[in-house]
């Protein structure tokens, strides 16, 4: 009988939801949401842009490839995601890989002012053993801009990234932010 | 002062200006184009003679029919065989550009070093001379390498392009075609001839297709798609070039119905249906492997658009199922129509990408399976407003149904890959879970890893771990604390679950005996919407979607444990998850 | 005069059907891009286009000449042969008009 409880519960949530004006301003939202989403993919190509050379440098390495793509970040399933964000991925081919090159990016990052966040703290799980050496992972926040690099033990290239913050999107948005794409190419500054 | 032979300058190359991917799209084109043609060959030879029609009208009416065609085959091989030439340009021109990079690469090194060279040339003192000509000596032997290497591939790219011009003009009338392929026997037709029956195994299917020459199945693939695109036992890259040719062929017949207006209800639902599977692939293409930096291949490996009364039967791989080294096959709960198709090869493309970011070492493929008929509709999917849609109770007979497919195409993946298994794992969510429970219990679904996520439970034959037949180490068990779903199943003697909802025992309880994995939302609880706990256990950068991609690269040591939920004799379950702090681990650079 | 079976009406139907699956692999080989070849090549591959849309186009044009032979046929049957039952007859009925 507790879940006949929770389901009633649930039921009167959702109609609260409908009743609760879910297209309140839903216009304004629009225009909010694809200017701020728009912004974002100038501020996070232009970021890319300046520091994924000097990222290279510092490992003594080339950018591989560069490349940016909007991605939803949380489901609302079926109907795609509820929120979106530009981010630019690519790769170095570096002299100094694995965790000293981490270590020489974040090194960089420093110089050039950034605000490099602290690693991620290790889960509290239970039966946890890893063992492998799995990626290694930095980021630093650019104007907005999460920068990360990751790092591999038996790899001789680092993965950068660099992206805005998710963004809601109003809801009869959703399948245009689904389906966006950029013309060709998005960004490619070697190749 | 001995003068210093400066070094040959590397020659200029030419522009090279051209798109391998757009020139296989207009060989798709021309072999959609032909496999239509072929129809109306067969369809002359078949059921348009209507033998049981009789008198001269009738023998007419067949004589005309058949010069129709003959003209029919001829012209289908003629573009057929016009189709394979352009896709090999294709796969040279790629070649090509690859050379063209490093020849405009080769070039920009050897210019920078002899203008260098040049400079300490024209100050050198006599004492420097022998070392710079040295320098000269080594630069001019890499320019002339340079330029024999640029002269071979202006030769090369010529000569291709002269073939392809050939290629093109020799079949271009009537009279070419019919004096090139008239009367000429369709490979296709004895190698279909020798097809096993409807129910011969997946690894008979398997020896009769690496039995073909190259051209019979090249053949079969243009001019019958339908007869090998969905048979468990054939390669991956062989249905997927099948379903394409139908793909593309069925596009371009209900658009211009469509654009006619002339489309009926079925028609509808058909080109739904196809471009949700177009709009699949797309999303998978999209995306770029974050460690090559290509885009993700995609596999249209099941392409059945009118199956299960319209709702249609489509699977689209992110990835390579034929060499991976992992292979997982998403099962989901929502299978009501083939146009969700999209938001599946999504997630596919995520936990793609999630695999490959946690181990490039490995290679992956994930196939977003909708083979099987799911429910219309299922309280917790029902109404897209995140409320409970109380259609009646949930029963399995479609999860029992579905887990037979599932394990049949299981079966036939094992088949292509013969002597080079991959790492195989089953990853079922929600009502898919259920559905994977009966592969497992009813048809000893023959995977190295089940995965069931945002689980009401793994069917009625599941009492234990240890009943879904990879032992208990290998069921892994992702319920997010807030998930009104995953609180459906039994829990036990004492609290039975939702006798209505759920669907069999709760998976993630300490009875059940598998592996819970963490799969806590950051932003759990935080929508108005209690359904969105449900739908993000493939979302980026979640504990989740990590954790999945350790069970399907094998790295069970990596995968961070929960504590499992338990239920005291004296009160309701409980569920420590609840109180921890939800992580965001990266999934992606 | 020989009975028209029923059949002969569904292969009317399916002749048109031909028809306008051919007329669209006549439009995707047509709007097929040539962008993607070098210039030497875009202009063979052009001009192969353009003769194999007309091709194309001449099947999905005597496919639909079949449709209507085979509708006339029936017409003629319908209008002078009037000794056929009347089941035999509305069986065929159905069949003369073109639907699409």
């Amino acid at each position: 009988m507790r879940h006949r409880a929770l389901v009633a519960i649930l039921t009167l949530w959702a109609v609260l939801l409908a009743a609760c004006g879910t297209e309140t301003g839903e216009e304004d939202g629009m225009d909010d949401a694809r200017r701020t989403l728009e912004h974002q993919r100038t501020d996070v190509r232009r970021v890319a842009a300046d520091l994924a050379p000097s990222m290279a440098a510092a490992v003594g390495g080339t950018v591989t490839f560069l490349t940016g793509q909007w991605s939803g970040c949380d489901s609302v399933f079926p109907q795609g995601h509820r929120n979106f964000r530009y981010g630019v991925r690519g790769r170095i081919d570096a002299t100094t890989p694995g965790a000293a090159g981490l270590d020489a990016v974040v090194a960089s990052w420093r110089e050039a002012g950034l605000q490099v966040e602290q690693p991620a703290p290790e889960s509290s799980a239970p039966g946890q053993g890893g063992t492998r050496s799995g990626p290694l992972t930095r980021s630093a926040e650019e104007g907005g801009v999460q920068v990360s690099v990751t790092a591999y033990a038996d790899q001789e290239f680092l993965l950068i990234g660099f992206q805005g913050p998710c963004v809601d999107v109003p809801r009869s948005q959703r399948e245009e932010w689904e389906q966006r794409k950029e013309g060709e190419p998005d960004v490619r500054l070697t190749r | 002062m001995t003068e210093i032979r400066l070094p040959t300058e590397p020659v200029k190359l030419p522009e090279f200006d051209c798109d391998p991917a757009l020139i296989e799209g207009f060989a798709a084109d021309l072999l959609a184009a032909s496999a239509q043609v072929d129809d109306l060959g067969t369809f002359v030879a078949g059921s348009a003679r209507v033998p049981t029609w009789i008198g001269s009208d009738a023998d007419q009416y067949r004589t005309g029919i058949t010069a129709l065609g003959t003209r029919a085959d001829a012209m289908s091989l003629a573009l057929r065989g016009v189709s394979q030439r352009v896709s090999l340009h294709a796969t040279r021109m790629t070649t090509y550009e690859t050379t063209y990079s490093d020849l405009k690469e080769r070039r920009l090194q050897l210019s920078i070093a002899i203008a260098e060279v040049k400079g300490l040339a024209a100050t050198a003192t006599e004492d420097q001379v022998a070392e710079i000509q040295g320098k000269c000596d080594t630069l001019n032997t890499r320019s002339v390498e340079f330029n024999t290497d640029a002269s071979d591939f202006v030769t090369d790219v010529s000569e291709e392009e002269s073939a392809m011009v050939a290629a093109f003009g020799e079949m271009q009338t009537r009279d070419q075609v019919m004096k090139r392929y008239e009367g000429v026997p369709d490979p296709a037709d004895g190698a279909l001839a020798s097809k096993p029956g409807p129910d011969a195994s997946p690894s008979a299917v398997n020896a009769w297709w690496e039995g073909l020459t190259e051209e019979q199945r090249q053949a079969i693939i243009a001019a019958s798609p339908g007869s090998i695109g969905n048979l468990d036992g054939i390669p991956a890259a062989d249905r997927d070039a099948a379903n394409t040719v139908a793909l593309n062929r069925d596009l371009a017949a209900l658009r211009l119905l469509e654009e006619r207006g002339v489309l009926t209800d079925s028609e509808k639902e058909h080109l739904v249906n196809a471009e949700a599977a177009e709009k699949g692939l797309e999303n998978i293409r999209e995306q770029v492997d974050p460690v090559t930096g290509e885009p993700i291949l995609a596999q249209l490996y099941i392409y059945d658009p009118l199956a299960f009364d319209g709702d249609g039967r489509v699977a689209i791989a992110a990835g390579d199922i034929d060499t991976a080294d992992n292979v997982s096959v998403v099962v989901p709960g929502l299978t009501n129509d083939g146009g969700s198709i999209p938001g599946q090869a999504t997630n596919a493309a995520d936990i793609y990408t999630a695999a490959r970011y946690d181990d490039p070492s490995q290679t992956n493929a994930t196939l977003a399976w909708m083979g099987y008929d799911a429910p219309d509709s299922v309280p917790w999917e029902g109404d897209g407003q995140g409320g409970w849609d109380f259609a009646g109770v949930v029963k399995e007979d479609m999860a029992e149904r579905g887990g037979e497919r599932l394990a049949d195409t299981v079966d036939g993946i094992r088949a292509i890959r013969e002597g080079d298994q991959p790492h195989l794992t089953a990853v079922g969510h929600s009502y898919g879970s259920t559905t994977t429970g009966h592969a497992a219990t009813d048809h000893g679904l023959d995977v190295d890893d089940i995965v069931l996520v945002g689980s009401p439970g793994p069917g009625d034959a599941a009492e234990h771990a240890t009943d879904l037949g990879v032992g208990s180490d290998h069921v892994w068990v992702g319920t997010n604390s807030l998930d009104p779903v995953g609180g459906l199943g039994d829990k036990g003697w004492i609290n039975k679950g939702n006798i209505e909802l759920g669907l069999g025992r709760d998976p993630a309880e300490d009875d059940f005996g598998a592996i819970r994995f963490q799969a806590e939302a950051t932003d759990r609880g935080t929508s108005l919407d209690p359904f969105d706990d449900h739908s993000k256990y493939f979302d980026p950068n979640t504990e989740s979607l990590h954790n999945i991609a350790e069970i399907i690269n094998g790295h069970y040591d990596d995968v961070t444990r929960a504590e499992h939920k338990y239920d005291p004799w004296y009160d309701s379950p409980r569920d420590p998850e609840v109180w921890r702090y939800p992580t965001a681990p990266k999934t992606e650079p | 005069m020989a009975v028209i079976p029923p059949e002969v009406g569904q292969r009317s139907r399916d002749w048109d059907d031909q028809n306008l699956d051919l007329t669209a692999a006549a439009g995707q080989v047509s709007d097929s891009g040539t962008g993607g070849f070098t210039p030497t090549v875009r202009t063979a591959a052009k001009t192969f286009r353009t003769a194999w849309h007309g091709h194309l186009t001449t099947l999905a044009t005597d496919a639909e000449s079949q449709a209507d032979g085979l509708r006339e046929t029936m017409t003629d049957w319908l209008n002078t042969d009037q000794s056929a039952d009347v089941q035999q007859r509305s069986l065929i009925d159905p069949y003369v008009q073109e639907i699409r």
